[in-house]
């Protein structure tokens, strides 16, 4: 028997699921057409949103009409109206904060990647990369271009800091110390 | 009114374990009908997607059982379908806990997802191993014994993305 009940429970529920699909479904055919297949995703969500705003006036009206006919006071009706005014404007205030903050540096959805590129050791091993690569176009184009003036470039080339005091110290030295040994053996 | 005891619940658990996988889906589907609806979902196509979601769920859930029960057989304690159910009603669980989140009111998605991610994990796993625990009368250590295979399976399929999550949040800078 607790078998029975279990397995009648779970296709009332499907059935009911099943029933609000064709009634949405329905609703879609009416309103647009019977072949959706060339509409955006964009114009499936405004769809749905249509929808749903569709059912919350059809619950208003039922709302209505239980007070029209006694069912509700007017208090209670009252109550309804302003408990949904409340629940809107805590929606949209909530949506409006939410989207505000979403590409925000610090707390938006991209604020881990925007850190990780700012951070002291990305910007170490980003500057190693340009540093050492300049150096050794430096180098190499000893072939073709005036010794002077690779010097004069090579001894502009440091370190610019990264805003970590102990990397910005090991890299400056670290760089002044390499570029000594290139300019002693020009 | 008797005193609530968890033990005399523990029974029904193969049987909330197999009804609870379509339940969830089903009313996952039912509350979001006309985002799937408006998306090309029919009724047809719906059922399919629940019955192939609970399809998974319960297999993964005997796979899960099937290495529990191997250990408590030693102990003579095996009973497949009972382990079955703890597996799938913590499987369930850990999807309303999935369905009914929001982003936690945290705007960076990532971070959010990753909190989520880990809050199941441990939401799931602490039920199998309490449930089982408290099912076969056993220790939590031997539960823990008991479910280590499952322990392992479940922190390689959640724990990388939960580390990978939190760290596009920026949680470790």
């Amino acid at each position: 028997m607790k078998h029975i009940s279990v397995i009648v429970i779970c296709f009332l529920v499907g059935f009911v699921v099943y029933i609000k699909f064709e009634s949405d479904n329905m609703y879609y055919d009416r309103i647009y057409s019977k072949d959706r297949n060339n509409l955006t995703i964009a114009e499936r969500g405004l769809m749905a949103i249509e929808r749903e705003h569709d059912l919350e006036i059809r619950k208003e009206e039922a709302v209505l009409r239980d007070y029209e006919n006694g069912k509700i006071s007017l208090e209670e009706y009252e109550n309804y109206l302003q408990r949904k005014l409340e629940e809107e404007n805590k929606e949209n205030e909530d949506a409006l904060e939410f989207i505000g903050n979403l590409y925000d540096p610090e707390k938006g959805m991209f604020s881990g990647a925007y850190k990780m590129a700012m951070s002291p050791k990305f910007k170490k091993e980003k500057q190693i990369k340009e540093l050492d690569k300049t150096i050794n176009n430096l180098i190499q184009d000893l072939e073709n271009e005036n010794k002077e003036i690779i010097v004069i470039k090579l001894q502009q080339t440091t370190w610019v800091p990264v805003g970590d005091k102990e990397i910005d110290q090991e890299m400056t030295k670290f760089y002044e110390k390499k570029i000594k040994v290139i300019l002693d053996n020009l | 009114m008797g005193d609530f005891e968890i033990k005399d619940y523990i029974k029904h658990l193969p049987t909330a374990g197999l009804i609870a996988p379509p339940l969830i889906y089903l009313l996952f589907f039912g509350i979001n009908s006309s985002i799937f609806s408006a998306f090309g979902m029919g009724g047809d196509n719906m059922l399919l997607t629940v019955l192939i979601f609970s399809l998974l769920i319960w297999l993964w859930s005997a796979f899960y059982a099937r290495s529990v029960n191997k250990f408590l057989k030693k102990k003579e304690k095996d009973n497949f379908k009972l382990v079955f159910g703890i597996n799938s009603f913590a499987w369930s669980i850990g999807l309303i806990i999935w369905f009914s989140s929001s982003s936690l009111g945290i705007s960076n998605i990532y971070l959010a997802l990753g909190f989520l991610v880990i809050f199941i994990f441990i939401v799931d796993n602490f039920l199998r191993v309490w449930l089982t625990s408290i099912a076969f009368d056993l220790e939590i250590k031997t539960s823990l014994n008991a479910n280590k295979f499952v322990l392992i399976i479940e922190s390689i399929a959640y724990l990388p993305y939960a580390l990978f999550s939190m760290t596009m949040g920026g949680a470790f800078i």
